[in-house]
């Protein structure tokens, strides 16, 4: 079963001028992708292809111009504020710019913590013990949960956000380029934490980059984004080299030396 | 040994002012670039390697200072300036790129005026030829129109194009030192090489000494000769880059290693990977 799925999305956004005849540019054309349950699906493209319209409009934080979105099997668009909420418990996401998706005046303990007390009723020491334990999963230690966002590096406040966004265990975590921005020791940490609850809990990641040395180390369906459309698509990873387009050639050869040249 | 480097810097300390405590940030650094050359520093995110970045020419934020250390740029004593005195160096001794190009523009400005306060700080913006200067800048980084790019706001660009207009506005005053702070963590791999092939050419060109911070072995693999590994404040370990690769010493080096070659274990599987790796 899929738990969550894009079915033809459209998306245009006006371009340009002031007043009037704003030309559109059309961002997204007829995407369908579906994430099965416990799956994780890498989309690669560059930058400006399209990959953050497409995690909003699944996340539902932006409607497509027409197309359905699917989270375990029901139309997201179609929810009433009560069923858009509790979807939300489930439905969690990473963004890349972490300092733009914390209140900069919460500390991370609060940042961490709201989702919990959002969703469920705890007394104040088990949420504080909830938190200390989700930034430790998380490579940070309890007393961090007294910092502000500006104390923390961006690799630290990146894993505040992923502590955030696993707090309720939920169904799926769309990874917006989530790790990219990490060193390469917090990465791979932070890529086996995800890959654990993965197996313990059956949560389904779509994971966005640029960058395919990551997802081929996280994700088995590869789905290639160029101009807003899908342009390679691959169900299992071992297929992903009969992928032919000069975009996806293009973003292999990018690929860095692991050793130096000479 | 100063004569013959670009940079060095001696038993660097940097803390930070919380209240009545200190907080050592970098813990006696030391290290020297010499000219036409690009040693890359290493470390994990808070290790300490932006803040020795800004303590080299003094842009600390307030809470943060330089307690100890000798900082030398082309044989020159450069620590023991004040903050005014060093002016004059910034930009034209030693140029510096910074991470996040979108954060480091004026977002109301042109490329034009850019250039133009980077000219004029440095007593050239009066002069008639000036513009044309910017433009030889911009089409040093591969821009086959500069005249437009001039015209252009920062939100008119992407990311990678608007690193290239860093990386010119930087190397406007041919400095021959460049301090690049992660200066391809936020692009696309694409845009990646593009900066990373124009800062071999440059440096190659212009016998340029960099400084490469970053927390990609594989940036370190295609760009540096010497490598810095730093943790939490302290180098552990220095070397030619293909000793570094082969024969790590320090145990975090080899932390390190272990967690970049992880990244490559499915890679391989891939043929266009596979390809594109061996014809290098």
């Amino acid at each position: 079963m899929n738990v969550l799925e894009l079915r033809t999305i459209d998306k245009s956004y006006p371009r340009g001028g002031w007043f009037g005849n704003r030309d559109r540019v059309r961002v997204l054309k007829k995407v369908s992708l579906s994430l099965g349950d416990g799956a994780c699906l890498g989309l690669l493209g560059r930058s400006g292809s399209g990959k953050s319209t497409l995690s909003r409009i699944a996340l539902g934080l932006e409607p497509p111009d027409s197309g359905q979105i699917l989270f375990q099997g029901k139309d997201l668009t179609g929810l009433n504020r009560r069923e858009r909420f509790l979807a939300r418990k489930d439905l969690q996401v990473v963004f890349q710019n972490s300092l733009g998706s914390v209140n900069p005046r919460m500390t991370a303990g609060e940042v961490v913590a709201e989702p919990i007390s959002n969703f469920e009723s705890v007394t104040k020491s088990e949420l504080r013990s909830r938190v200390g334990r989700l930034l430790e999963m998380v490579g940070l230690q309890a007393s961090d949960a007294k910092k502000l966002p500006h104390q923390f590096s961006g690799g630290q406040l990146q894993r505040v956000c992923i502590a955030r966004a696993i707090a309720l265990k939920p169904r799926v975590v769309i990874l917006d380029e989530a790790v990219s921005s990490l060193d390469m020791i917090v990465q791979a940490k932070i890529l086996d934490l995800l890959a654990g609850l993965r197996r313990e809990l059956g949560t389904s990641y779509l994971l966005i980059s640029h960058d395919i040395r990551i997802i081929l180390r996280m994700a088995d369906s590869l789905a290639v984004l160029h101009e807003g459309e899908i342009v390679g698509y691959a169900e299992h990873m071992e297929e992903a080299g009969a992928i032919q387009h000069p975009v996806f050639n293009a973003l292999m050869d990018a690929v860095l030396n692991p050793l130096p040249e000479g | 040994m100063a004569s013959a480097s670009a940079l060095t810097v001696r038993d660097l300390h940097v803390v930070l002012r919380n209240g009545d405590s200190f907080v050592p940030l970098v813990k006696g650094v030391s290290f020297a670039v010499g000219e036409g050359e690009i040693l890359g520093l290493i470390g994990q995110s808070g290790c300490g390697k932006s803040v020795t970045c800004l303590s080299l020419l003094d842009l600390l934020p307030t809470n943060l200072s330089r307690t100890q250390g000798e900082i030398w740029l082309q044989g020159r004593l450069i620590s023991g300036l004040a903050s005014s005195a060093l002016r004059p160096y910034r930009g034209r001794d030693a140029a510096m790129i910074l991470q996040n190009p979108m954060s480091c523009f004026n977002p109301i400005a042109t490329v034009r005026s850019h250039f133009a306060e980077t000219l004029s700080s440095h007593g050239l913006g009066k002069s008639n030829g000036f513009m044309q200067q910017a433009e030889e800048s911009l089409a040093e980084v591969g821009f086959p129109n500069p005249n437009e790019i001039l015209g252009l706001y920062p939100f008119q660009m992407s990311g990678g194009m608007l690193q290239r207009v860093m990386v010119s506005l930087a190397l406007c005053l041919h400095a021959p030192f460049l301090i690049a702070d992660e200066p391809t963590t936020d692009l696309d791999v694409l845009s990646q090489a593009k900066i990373l092939d124009l800062l071999r050419v440059l440096q190659q060109k212009r016998k340029m000494g960099i400084l490469l911070v970053t927390h990609d072995l594989g940036v370190i693999a295609r760009l540096a000769g010497t490598v810095a590994v730093m943790e939490q404040g302290e180098i552990v370990e220095t070397g030619p880059v293909n000793r570094i690769f082969s024969e790590p010493r320090h145990p975090f080096t080899k932390m390190l290693l272990e967690a970049h070659f992880g990244l490559y274990q499915a890679v391989s599987s891939l043929p266009q990977v596979k390809e594109a790796l061996h014809k290098r």
